[in-house]
């Protein structure tokens, strides 16, 4: 098979992924993260601080786009990357609602722009994440960079 | 984003990067590479020891934001993984942010953010919007 062009895999979207979130994954995430914020467990205090139910800590939403969605083995495979030598180099996270407990999420990621220079490969991914009523209510974005072999290290 | 008028925030210690809590984090995250998780194999990639994963290590720092903006949220956050942070490392969390003038306080505050270790190095950087 002929490696694919940068230019040919933008645009290359993922099965979109449903996914619940729910009290005990919101309390084992906020535990393995080592956050003691009682936010994550105390469903009267959320309330009081304006939300629906607890809410998911900030970067869970990676880690369901990790377990519930595509996953670092699958974006390898269909972008051609080695997943011994790709890092995860950039994230970012822009919410237009709250992720609470609750919460049926649909996730839809793309490549959105891919990059080869230099025997580096770097791909920008996008997962938008809408609610039952369709709405966003968060965009993830993640850089990934392969590097060959032997780049110094 | 201009770093004049930026207010210095108080830098917080993470809590130390255990090779137990990454194990607990690769199951957390589904992330199970085995540069995070087995030493042995973190070395044959050419590392000293394992890596933590970067999404652990801007999780952990998540707390620093709700520590200095209480009862605001997040709106936006940004990292970049600068650096490889390997376990039992000590870290802490820095940041500025702009300052709110008085007659406008329930507007967003923009900020940015480090990881550092102990000598001042930079691990990871970002920036923030709190609402």
């Amino acid at each position: 098979m002929e490696p694919s062009s940068a230019e040919s895999l933008v645009g290359t979207v993922f099965e979109a992924f449903h996914c619940r979130v729910d009290h005990l994954a919101i309390r084992a995430f906020a535990e393995a993260v080592g956050d003691p914020n009682t936010l994550y467990s105390d469903t009267d205090k959320a309330k009081h601080c304006g939300y629906r139910d607890i809410p998911a800590p900030p970067s869970y939403a990676f880690a369901l786009e990790m377990t519930a969605g595509p996953g670092q083995a699958e974006i390898c495979r269909r972008l051609g990357l080695n997943p011994a030598q790709t890092l995860h180099v950039r994230q970012s996270f822009e919410w237009h609602g709250d992720v609470c407990a609750g919460d049926e999420l649909t996730g839809m990621t793309s490549v959105v722009s891919a990059l080869f220079r230099n025997r580096m490969k770097t791909f920008s991914l996008e997962t938008k994440w809408t609610n039952r009523e369709s709405e966003l209510v968060l965009v993830s974005r993640s850089q990934l960079a392969e590097y060959e072999r032997g780049h110094g290290q | 984003m201009s770093t004049e008028s930026m207010v210095p925030l108080p830098s917080l210690p993470l809590p130390v990067i255990s090779l137990s809590r990454i194990k607990d984090y690769a199951q957390a995250s589904g992330d199970f590479n085995p540069i995070h998780t087995d030493p042995e194999a973190a070395l044959l990639s050419g590392f000293p020891g394992v890596i933590a994963h970067g999404m652990l290590v801007m999780g952990m720092a998540g707390h620093a934001l709700a520590e200095w903006f209480p009862g605001r949220k997040l709106r936006f956050w940004h990292a970049a993984f600068v650096d490889f942070v390997f376990s039992e490392e000590r870290l802490y969390v820095c940041g500025s942010c702009h300052s709110v003038p008085p007659d406008r306080l329930c507007d967003p505050i923009e900020g940015v953010w480090t990881v550092t270790d102990e000598a001042g190095r930079i691990k990871l950087s970002g920036r923030f919007i709190m609402a």
